[in-house]
């Protein structure tokens, strides 16, 4: 098996008539954190959701773990490794965090193993056992991100993709997420692919990372190098 | 309050309150009018004092500590009201149409309860049902068991080719969907000769079981019982084994992913469950309680017509979903049990039974506006609850800030 866990071949995608990826290409190499950076309306948030397969693929080819998934239905996906988390999709507010964990295992069969990824989850992320019995929607914001976090380590995700994870937080929040996303990266070895608007967090986490500019890639290269390079300096951004 | 809160945990105490339900089911049957109504009223206002102090709930729990003993009074019990009516052919009748309304309502709840698809042509599928046993019967000289069959294969066919729209279909889209289909049923059914058309077909072969007649009167230890009762028995044998089947789809991943689908789709998909497949299972296996639920109907009144399930029986259903409590299979059992007896006993009003009934109601809907016994919060046994242990009880001591 090669390095690769996630390959993203010239994909073009499109709602309507409107273009809204035009012939990405990117690859999230295994063990690593990349970041994809673009100030709004670059198609950051479309490229998570063809990657998903909730956006179909005009063009080009998603290949995971060596299997081209272009034309995979989206379960599919998810089911064979793909974990999102992200505010808007991350949680039901309407359901207990009980109900959403046991919702998070919904692809994991064994109990046996279940029961120890909870205890891991447990581990990680001490006040959710406090508050099982709480609604999803009663927890703070910080609270509802490892909520939805957590479901990457109940399920044997593969990759975990993060969309705009720090959206709507305060700024300390924020802070406490991203240690805890690089602690999870450490002990873990756990893929991530981070889309994020807040660059300097997202860097200080990331070895690898691209920046998007309608539709296209327009940077890609080590973090380091991209730290120091033009492009972020540039106000659009 | 506390000491009521642990006393019901007792074996002991579940089996009285069986019994007081029995009776209470009972009174509620038997009586005239207006004690009958005051009686449901009276009952609701008991669930909602009851439930202020969390009570509700723990007799929930302690239903569920203690199955085995819940389970056999309340079966004795249950069994035990039908054989009660004695010779009451009238409330026979009404029962008997309660409990195949509960059926249908079952049915309809995993589409309006669990996903959050109002389907506005329940009755059609009913009417499938029925009229599959109505063809069976009259037509090829079969027997009405096999027509059910035919009616459970017949509806789980139409209850998928109804399910595919509504992938692409949804909210107030949806309803007008499954509106059109119940308004195209009903007249279709009109003007197709071959089934009676707008008569419909009458005086069809009812049930029977190892050579006795269901529908009979029959006479035990002096008593001569109503036709009704033999193949009430088997009726609420029937809403028994649906109420499981409910209940487990309820439990196993299969609800709960349904009940996430009604939260919110995307977020559904993210977690890797196959929407299609689950939004498909909703409608057929709900098509099909309906249908048996319709199916058995013909074994009541030997009568099937496009009139007994038209739009305002499919609203009737949908009321006694909504009135009962919505992904609640005892709630449901409740609502529609109540609401089939309330327009009954309601004919003393005449002229004004449809606008007491409207304001009955309304009035149970501003006071019970998640119905009568409303969903309840997921609670799970093993693994994670095992995993808290002590910890929850520290916390609940803490003051919060």
């Amino acid at each position: 098996m090669s390095n690769i866990i996630l390959q993203v071949e010239n994909l073009s995608t499109s709602y309507g008539r409107i273009p809204m990826l035009m012939g990405v290409n990117m690859s999230v190499h295994k063990g690593s954190v990349c970041t994809v950076l673009g100030p709004n309306g670059a198609g950051k948030s479309t490229l998570v959701k063809a990657i998903l397969g909730l956006v179909r693929a005009d063009k080009g080819k998603i290949i995971f773990m060596d299997q081209d998934v272009t034309h995979v239905p989206s379960h599919k996906r998810i089911s064979s490794g793909i974990h999102v988390a992200s505010p808007a999709t991350g949680t039901f507010p309407k359901m207990t965090v009980e109900t959403n964990l046991r919702l998070g295992a919904y692809n994991v069969d064994d109990k046996n193993i279940l029961e120890q990824r909870l205890e891991e989850v447990f581990h990680s992320f001490p006040i959710l056992k406090n508050r099982l019995q709480q609604k999803a929607g009663t927890l703070s914001g910080g609270e509802r991100t490892m909520l939805s976090i957590s479901k990457a380590i109940i399920n044997d995700t593969k990759i975990l993709i993060l969309d705009e994870p720090s959206l709507g937080l305060a700024p300390i929040i924020v802070e406490e997420v991203f240690r805890f996303l690089k602690k999870l990266h450490d002990e873990r070895e756990l893929t991530i692919m981070l889309v994020e608007q807040n660059i300097n967090k997202a860097l200080s986490i990331s070895n690898f990372g691209y920046v998007l500019q309608k539709g296209q890639i327009i940077y890609e290269g080590d973090t380091s190098v991209l730290q120091d390079s033009d492009i972020l300096k540039n106000p659009v951004m | 309050m506390e000491a009521l809160k642990k006393s019901v945990h007792s074996p002991f105490v579940i089996i009285l309150l069986n019994l007081a339900l029995g009776f209470a089911l009972y009174g509620i049957l038997i009586t005239e009018s207006l004690v009958s109504i005051g009686l449901i009223i009276a009952f609701i206002a008991l669930v909602l004092f009851l439930e202020r102090y969390g009570i509700v709930n723990e007799v929930f729990d302690a239903y569920n500590d203690n199955k085995v003993v819940a389970l056999i009074s309340g079966l004795l019990v249950i069994l035990a009201v039908p054989v009660s009516l004695k010779g009451n052919i009238y409330i026979a009748h009404i029962s008997t149409i309660a409990v195949l309304y509960a059926i249908a309502c079952l049915g309809l709840n995993f589409q309006m309860g669990s996903t959050d698809m109002t389907n506005f042509a329940p009755a059609a599928f009913m009417g499938l049902g029925a009229y599959s046993v109505g063809v069976a019967t009259s037509k090829f000289g079969l027997s009405p068991w096999v027509g059910l069959l035919a009616g459970i294969f017949v509806t789980g066919i139409f209850g998928f080719m109804v399910g595919l729209p509504t992938l692409k279909t949804k909210g107030y889209y949806l309803s007008l969907v499954t509106m059109a289909i119940q308004i195209a049923f009903t007249q279709l059914m009109n003007t197709i000769r071959y089934v009676g058309g707008s008569d419909g077909m009458s005086g069809l072969t009812k049930y029977s079981l190892f050579g006795y007649d269901l529908y009979k009167r029959y006479t035990f230890f002096g008593i001569r019982f109503a036709p009704q009762v033999p193949f009430l028995i088997v009726c609420v044998l029937f809403l028994i084994a649906f109420a499981y089947i409910s209940m487990r789809v309820y439990h196993v991943s299969y609800g709960l992913s349904l009940n996430a689908i009604a939260q919110d789709e995307i977020a559904a998909n993210c977690l890797g469950i196959n929407i299609s497949r689950q939004k498909l299972f909703a409608f057929v296996i709900g098509s099909i309680f309906c249908g048996v639920a319709g199916s058995l109907m013909v074994g009541l009144e030997g009568y099937v017509g496009p009139k007994s399930y038209d739009f305002a029986k499919s609203l009737l259903l949908i009321c006694m979903v909504i009135l009962g409590g919505m992904d609640n299979t005892i709630g449901i059992i409740v609502g529609a049990v109540f609401l089939s007896i309330i327009t009954e006993k309601l004919r003393d009003f005449a002229d004004y039974q449809q606008l007491v009934y409207g304001l009955l109601l309304v009035v149970l809907l501003i006071v019970r506006p998640n119905g009568i016994l409303p969903r309840r919060v997921r609670k799970y046994k093993n693994l994670i609850r095992r995993n808290a242990g002590g910890k929850q009880v520290e916390v609940s001591t803490e003051p919060t800030a």
